[in-house]
């Protein structure tokens, strides 16, 4: 008898202990799918494209519109906390997959981001990342005036991300592509910025192809070639090195609708590839990444290629698969 | 006895493995440190260990041993207990693994320990399966050339070399005629650990990143949200430890009372 009331109490206390700890929470949250971060002289604008469904939000599919809310703030902690306020659920970033940056938002700001997301989870390290190239009181307008602005705004980045690189890569320095906002429509631009620390080099859309082609990103890639738009749909990257010279070498599959490119068109690609990895040799940033090449050809501290040095003899060759 | 005799290498190696996946990386240790201060110091281990596997069959098992090992199993089943509770807290906000602690704790007493063998040998298979998604998933942002960059050459600062109550106590839960391999226990951990530094490594270009971070970065196209079925294979495997941690101390347990009673009579 005695034995069974010590049972019944033993049960009785796990099984309060368990429901002591069961917690019912609400799963209709405010779903962030993307971050847009500004800096002005001194504010700083935090704008989270979210959704916010009657039902489970916990799903890339929900269905409710999305929306945008921006909050101005001096630091960026307070802007973050302030724009959290307007959301009409409690914000969840466990979806948040993209990160748009204004044109003059700084690497400090940058890397602030990135510590508080290594913190406390708001958003993610491997986000994609790109630039908004609107002010922001422009885009403000444009949200007031254009209803479904931030769902084009989400269904152009989720487009556009094959092309994205990802906030990790900002301290090595990385092309961030740019869209842009005009009368009420949003497009990507097709040009891209080169941001590593204080540095800023401007990339038109045939510059941002070639860099996209040679870091061997996938998509389609369309140059305009002896006046013709040749379209690339895959392309394999290849490196030869010989001491202090370098052979580059793309084997291009074309795209369907283009026809199979002649010699003087090879040959401009090839130039336009030897142009830009030779110009940003210049300004001191290795493209294709050659001094590593060259350590892993010769050994660790023994590379014959240096970005110190002057850029090495390149010379590119490119050749379209057959029919 | 009976449940000594059929206590698995595979239970063991899964405990370790899951014990060693949980094990945060030193900010600023390089691949190539990894690679030989752990190699070093797993090689260590695995001499100690064999050390101590002769020494407890050839001398007679003090009590005060027995408690003591009891002790080491209990801070182990601590340690992956918190650790637990801390990813159910911050991934899933919820309560739910100190919830049910009591049930583990009471399921890992009662069953004996050659019960643990056959979850282990399911588990593995999730844990194979589990990695295999997650190479498949952060394979395309890993690039070769930050091995070759001087953050990833230096040997400035050294890795921190875990120990695990199962390198030590394994011979007082199995039979005289444990298989070599487990040993090899060490290496486990070692594995463990260059498989982490080298991901976080070849995606993030250094190891200033945490695990989790790892597994947000999964994506394979537009779907990028694997890193919480991840999260939740190792859970599981955590609740298994912490089923198998407290069985491996009940049987210690007894064992040492039974001494204490053999001692007295």
């Amino acid at each position: 008898m005695r034995r069974r009331l010590r049972h019944s109490i033993g049960t009785l206390l796990l099984v309060g202990w368990c429901l002591l700890f069961l917690r019912c929470e609400t799963t209709e949250k405010s779903m962030v799918r993307a971050l847009y971060l500004a800096q002005n002289e001194a504010t700083v604008t935090v704008g989270l494209l979210y959704q916010a469904p009657e039902a489970s939000a916990d799903a890339s599919e929900a269905s409710a519109a999305m929306q945008m809310r921006l909050a101005e703030e001096s630091t960026l902690e307070k802007a973050l906390s302030s724009v959290q306020k307007k959301l009409p659920q409690k914000a969840d970033y466990r979806l948040c997959d993209f990160l748009m940056i204004s044109e003059n938002t700084s690497e400090e700001m940058l890397s602030a981001y990135e510590t508080i997301v290594l913190e406390s989870g708001r958003g993610r390290a491997a986000a994609k990342a790109s630039i908004l190239a609107v002010s922001t009181e422009e885009l403000e307008k444009q949200l007031e005036a254009a209803e479904g602005l931030p769902d084009k705004l989400l269904d152009e980045l989720k487009q556009e991300s094959g092309r994205m690189p990802r906030l990790y890569q900002h301290r090595d320095g990385m092309f961030w592509p740019q869209l842009t906002v005009q009368d009420e429509e949003l497009s990507a631009a097709g040009t891209s910025v080169f941001r590593k620390g204080e540095q800023r080099i401007k990339l038109d859309a045939q510059q941002t192809a070639v860099v996209q082609l040679l870091s061997g990103m996938y998509g389609m890639h369309t140059f305009w070639l002896a006046e013709e738009p040749v379209t690339i749909r895959r392309c394999s990257v290849s490196f030869t090195l010989k001491g202090e010279s370098v052979l580059l070498r793309l084997d291009c599959q074309r795209g369907d609708e283009t026809p199979q490119p002649g010699a003087a068109q090879c040959a401009q690609l090839a130039r336009l590839c030897t142009q830009t990895v030779q110009s940003f040799w210049q300004q001191g940033i290795d493209l294709v990444h050659l001094q590593q090449r060259s350590a892993l050809q010769y050994g660790v501290g023994r590379e014959k290629i240096t970005i110190k040095n002057d850029c090495p003899q390149l010379q590119t060759v490119v050749r379209f698969l057959p029919e | 006895m009976q449940g000594q005799k059929k206590l698995s290498f595979s239970a063991l190696a899964l405990s370790v493995w899951t014990a060693a996946l949980a094990e945060s990386l030193e900010p600023g240790v390089s691949l190539r440190g990894m690679l030989l201060y752990g190699g070093l110091g797993a090689l260590l281990l695995t001499g100690i260990s064999a050390v101590l596997c002769v020494c407890w069959q050839q001398t007679a098992v003090r009590q005060v041993w027995l408690f003591a090992a009891v002790l080491g199993l209990l801070a182990e089943l601590f340690r992956t207990a918190t650790q637990a509770q801390s990813v159910c807290r911050q991934e899933f906000h919820s309560m739910a693994l100190i919830g049910l602690l009591p049930l583990l704790l009471w399921a890992g007493c009662r069953i004996p320990l050659s019960g643990w063998d056959a979850p282990a040998r399911v588990l593995w298979w999730f844990v194979l399966l589990g990695e295999g998604l997650c190479l498949a998933g952060i394979a395309g942002q890993m690039e070769w050339f930050h091995l070759l960059e001087s953050d990833a050459v230096q040997l400035a600062r050294l890795p921190r070399v875990p120990l695990y109550a199962e390198y030590l106590l394994w011979p007082f839960l199995m039979e005289e005629t444990a298989p070599r391999r487990i040993l090899f226990l060490p290496w486990l951990t070692f594995l463990a650990q260059v498989c982490l530094a080298a991901g976080i490594c070849l995606v993030f270009g250094g190891t200033d990143y945490p695990e989790q971070e790892l597994l947000r970065a999964w994506s394979v196209g537009i779907f990028s949200r694997m890193d919480a079925l991840l999260l939740l294979i190792w859970l599981t495997c955590a609740v298994f430890r912490i089923g198998f941690l407290c069985a491996a101390a009940g049987e210690l347990w007894k064992k040492a009372t039974n001494c204490r009673k053999g001692a007295a009579g």
